[in-house]
């Protein structure tokens, strides 16, 4: 009988046949150190440029990064972040996820405080809100869950923050504080304002003029909802780029899976698109199919790269024919279906996408909406969005319409071949 | 001040003062006519203090006698003075409740019901009448030990043996159980109306026609209450039991019994559903104006000023006559319950009054076109909302329509201040009434409606984050709704028409706010909803909005299509206005569409 270490060094050797250290495939780039990020970030070189542009000036610029969930402003931030640490050393450069119930300067105001862990002043702001300082976390270690990084992330941990009275003065102060070791400023970059709901980003975006428009570079990545037109004519001027992210051509996805296997790819490494070795365990032609299935989602591209990697090692395979792409695909689509734990509504309506391909606010009938158990398409968004939200439909980029298309998933073949 | 004739002497302490009062209850035989006057001299001495010694008392006096038969004697006497007490009607009410039970209570100690049941079943009957209008203490649990003591006494009481007490205790029971807080309501009448029903098993009108009346008449009000069968039946059995009752009861033998029966008669009639209407509400003013024959402002005020009330409310819903004129009686009558019922003597009755005279203003403004009534009005359901007990019903109904005066003031004037205030109301309504209540859904109808006009009316002002968030909290309340009411009615029911206009709105709140593809995308719901309801015109409009968002994306085919369109059903109705809006955007579509092409080539 096998033992846990057993079985610890199986799963191991069973990645070693396939020539990986490890799956290098995950769904959030927070999960990587950024030196990973920086090997195996790919693409975005124009938006790059345009972002670097802004950064030519030494006037505060502000910076929204938008697009579809799980198309890639996160990395795409976080990538930026890195470079700009790499190469600007008197710039600071400050990372946090918007938490719930917190005003922009107030969120900045965190980011900024951690990022100065010897400015006792600094320190002090944030204890007052209940934040655990560099001080305390060492008094309660015990209590900490380390990965503290630069700007940890505080989205999911709901700390009961107090709000400080003047965030906006607070922050104006840290900055001028922050001014003596970082001369060229301070960037504020504020991820994850696609996970609210647009009228809560409008309504923070409006409420923080007075602070975007302050002495910080801002970074901010939201959802092409949120960012309306209205923010951006009525609000004139609170950007000076607006940055929509959209899905990675063919090549640049194909790059991109032999960059994330190069990353893990024990001796090997070829990085050239020509030289098959290159998608080495993959074949050509299932590598072809991966970046395929995956739309040039940079989300998608990582799930199901990981769940193919999974099931090869799981079969012990050596290479990635087609037919353990096959299954690692259709594990992936189990996978999410159980992730998405949907109710029965859901559950629902993703039948019907998939029966009907897409499902449009033009052209949905009444009657199906009913089926469904609605009458309007606006009630049926959320859904969709959390259909989108774990990969199993996606909006399309159109104008005239709301649409959004299944991904289609393999057939899925009796539960059996799970076991 | 009277003096003393008989020079008692002045009782030092309260055990001094209770005996010599039980001590009058043993000389006179419990006759009240020469009690009453004794005790009358005593009120100032008449505290609290006696509760707290009257047990004491008792058992001192027990212990002074030595044969059951004397202790008997003794708590007979407590008996006695008990029944007086619940009865005297001078001093504190409150406290002569307590005596009562206290002392039944100590009688009881003695009068068991093994050893004297019939005895013992008179002193819980009485026991019962006392926790019945007992005015201290829960009065919900009042209730419930009053009815334990009548069902203790109707242990002993059956039909087949005794069956005038048997009859008499279920009138009480019924009367308990028809006022019972505790348990199902619609349960406790159906148990109230079978006991009034077995009363009238025993007592009939030839062998007891007076009591046979009352019972008579209790039933009736079980039956206008009920909430268990036909509604429209019911009000037809209450009112041929009050008609029943009026046959014993009569103007000249009984005259205030023969009032209290013709109120409440008319009542039934104002309530009944079968029959004609307008004939009914003749009937209930008949009957109003007879009980006025009897009940005057000088002989008995609060009687009178209760029957103006009813009354008012029956001219204000009359439809024979002229609608102004009746309008001018109800408020005539409400005016004149005014009278009696003032704020500072009758707060709640006042509030009920207040509400109902703004209600007949609210009326009057609309027949007259007068907007000063509906000011008054406005100022009526303000000042009775400020007495009225939180929660209460006349309180949720005058928010309510406090509510929808407001929006109607809205309506002419225009001041958005208005439709704010009514929300209020509404939401106060909303918040406190019970999810049971059968006017529930109405007001959960109005709380969206007016959400929506006052959230459309802030986006056209500019408060668009407000007025936004007005419109989609509607929505959902909408929906919410909409879909409870699909389950419980089991068909598919179609969403309301409320639910279209506000996506509608929703979609225009969003074009003034430059979102396109929100505005797009609530356009298009509302159409699909006014299309599926053959509203036209709010098909039309959804169109129009439709068609200037495609146009303003550059959509200029897609756009020009829904306006067209919008602009046949504008031209079928005759809106000559909407016409012309929507014809200037189809030029300008089609001339941006031909720039377009220009510069394509
Ligand atoms: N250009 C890219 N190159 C490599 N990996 C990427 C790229 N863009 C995104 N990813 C990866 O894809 C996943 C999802 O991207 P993420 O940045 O979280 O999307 P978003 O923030 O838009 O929801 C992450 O694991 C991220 O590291
Ligand atoms: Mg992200």
């Amino acid at each position: 009988m096998a033992t846990a270490d057993d079985i610890f060094d199986q799963s191991f050797n069973n990645l070693e046949r396939l020539g990986l250290r490890a799956i290098p495939f995950t769904a959030s780039p927070t999960n990587q150190s950024s030196e990973t990020l920086q090997q195996v970030f790919t693409g975005r070189e124009k938006d790059l440029r345009q972002v670097f542009n802004q950064f030519t000036s030494r006037e505060r610029r502000r910076i929204l990064v938008s697009g579809r969930i799980g198309i890639g402003k996160s990395a795409f931030l976080l990538e930026v972040l890195g470079v700009l640490d790499r190469k600007l050393p008197d710039l600071l450069t400050t990372y946090i996820s918007l938490p719930n119930e917190l005003d922009l300067a107030t969120t900045a105001l965190i980011a900024v405080a951690k990022a100065l862990p010897n400015d006792d002043w600094a320190q002090q702001q944030l204890y007052r809100m209940g934040i655990p300082t560099s001080k305390v976390l060492k008094a309660r270690s015990a209590e900490v869950s380390g990965s503290m990084g630069i700007g940890g992330k505080l989205g999911e941990q709901d700390l009961p923050i107090t709000a400080p009275e003047y965030p906006a003065i607070s922050l104006d102060t840290l900055l001028e504080r922050a001014r003596e070791k970082y001369p060229r400023g301070v960037v504020i970059a504020i991820d994850d304002l696609d996970k609210q709901n647009p009228s809560r980003v409008r309504q923070l975006m409006h409420d923080a003029q007075g602070t975007l428009k302050g002495q910080a570079w801002y970074l901010l990545t939201g959802h092409p909802l949120g960012m309306t037109a209205d923010m951006l004519t009525s609000e004139r001027g609170l950007f000076d780029l607006q940055l929509p992210l959209e899905e990675l051509d063919p090549p640049t996805t194909y790059q991109m899976l032999i960059n994330y296997l190069n990353s893990v790819r024990i001796n090997n490494d070829c990085a050239d698109p020509a030289d098959p070795r290159a998608v080495l365990p993959f074949t050509p032609e299932t590598a072809r199919r991966l970046c395929e299935e995956s739309r040039g989602k940079p989300r998608l591209f990582n799930r199901l790269g990981n769940a193919v990697l999974a099931k090869a090692a799981d079969l012990r395979a050596k290479t990635i024919t087609p037919d353990v792409l096959e299954l690692g695909l259709q594990a992936s689509a189990r996978t999410r279906i159980q992730e998405a734990a949907l109710g029965f509504q859901e559950e629902r309506l993703r039948q019907m996408l998939q029966e009907r391909g897409s499902l449009s606010d033009e052209d949905i009938t009444l009657d199906e909406l009913r089926q469904l158990g609605f009458s309007s398409f606006s009630e049926v968004m959320p859904l969709l969005e959390k259909l989108e939200n774990f990969d199993l439909a996606y909006q399309l980029p159109q104008e005239d319409a709301t649409t959004f298309e299944a991904l289609v998933l393999p057939p899925l073949e009796d539960e059996a071949s799970e076991a | 001040m009277v003096q003393a004739e008989e020079q008692q002497p002045a009782a030092e302490t309260p055990e001094v003062l209770l005996k010599q009062m039980l001590g009058q209850v043993e000389q006179y035989g419990g006759d009240a006519q020469a009690i009453y006057p004794q005790w009358q001299k005593l009120l100032e001495q008449m505290t609290e203090a006696l509760l707290a010694v009257l047990p004491g008392v008792a058992e001192e006096r027990m212990a002074q006698v030595a044969t059951q038969q004397q202790q008997d004697a003794m708590a007979w006497l407590l008996v006695r003075f008990a029944t007086l007490m619940d009865e005297f009607p001078l001093g504190k009410i409150a406290l002569n409740k307590e005596l009562a039970i206290a002392a039944y209570e100590k009688a009881l100690e003695v009068i068991t019901q093994a050893a004297d049941p019939e005895g013992w079943a008179l002193i819980q009957n009485n026991l019962g009448n006392t926790y019945s209008f007992r005015i201290r203490g829960d009065r919900a649990e009042n209730i419930e030990q009053a009815i334990a003591a009548y069902q203790n006494a109707l242990l002993v009481y059956t039909q087949s043996a005794l069956p005038q007490d048997w009859a008499m205790t279920q009138n009480n029971l019924g009367e308990a159980l028809r006022q019972r807080i505790r348990g199902d309501r619609a349960e406790n009448i159906e148990l109230a109306i079978a006991a009034y029903q077995n009363t009238l098993l025993v007592r009939t009108q030839s062998a007891l026609p007076q009591k046979w009346a009352m019972t008579q008449m209790n039933l009736g009000i079980a039956y206008s209450d009920r909430i268990r069968g036909d509604r429209a039946e019911n009000i037809e059995l209450a009112i041929a039991a009050y008609q029943n009752a009026l046959q014993v009861r009569t103007q000249s033998a009984l005259p205030q019994k023969w009032s209290m029966t013709q109120m409440n008669l008319g009542i039934a009639y104002r309530n009944r559903i079968r029959g004609d209407r307008a004939e009914n509400i003749e009937l209930a003013i008949v009957a109003y104006q007879n009980a006025l024959l009897v009940y005057t402002q000088s002989a008995l005020p609060q009687d009178w000023a209760m029957t103006q009330m009813n009354l008012g409310a029956a001219y204000q819903n009359r439809i024979r006559g002229d609608r102004a004129e009746n309008i001018e009686l109800a408020i005539a009558a409400y005016q004149n319950a005014l009278l009696v019922y003032t704020q500072s003597t009758w707060p709640q009755q006042w509030a009920m009054t207040q509400g109902n005279l703004a209600g007949a203003l609210v009326d009057l403004s609309a027949q007259t076109e007068d907007p000063s009534k509906l000011d008054e009005a406005i100022d009526c359901y303000e000042a009775a909302l400020a007495v009225a007990t939180h929660r209460s019903y006349y309180s949720i109904n005058d928010h309510y329509s406090l509510g929808s005066a407001l929006a109607q003031r809205y309506e002419q004037q225009q001041n958005p201040e208005d439709l704010r205030r009514a929300l209020t109301a509404y939401r106060t309504a909303l918040d406190a009434i019970s999810p049971e209540h059968y006017n529930r859904d109405r007001y959960a109808q109005m709380l969206p409606q007016t959400q929506t006009l006052l959230g459309s009316r802030l986006v056209r002002d500019g408060q668009w984050q407000e007025g936004l968030g007005l419109l989609l909290k509607s929505l959902e309340q909408l929906r919410n709704r909409d879909q409870s009411s699909n389950q419980t009615q089991a068909s598919s029911q179609a969403p309301t028409s409320a639910q279209a206009t506000t996506l509608y709105e929703i979609g225009r709140a969003y074009e003034i706010l430059s979102d396109w593809p929100n505005a797009r995308l609530y356009y298009r719901d509302a159409l699909r909803l006014f299309e599926d309801q053959a509203d036209d015109l709010g098909t039309a409009r959804s169109r129009s909005g439709l068609g200037s968002i495609l146009v303003s994306q550059g959509f200029f085919d897609k756009g020009i299509h829904h306006l067209t369109a919008a602009q046949e059903t504008f031209t079928q109705l005759d809106l000559g206005e909407e016409v012309d809006k929507v014809n200037k955007l189809i030029q300008a579509a089609q001339a941006a569409k031909t720039h377009q092409l220009a510069q394509k080539i």
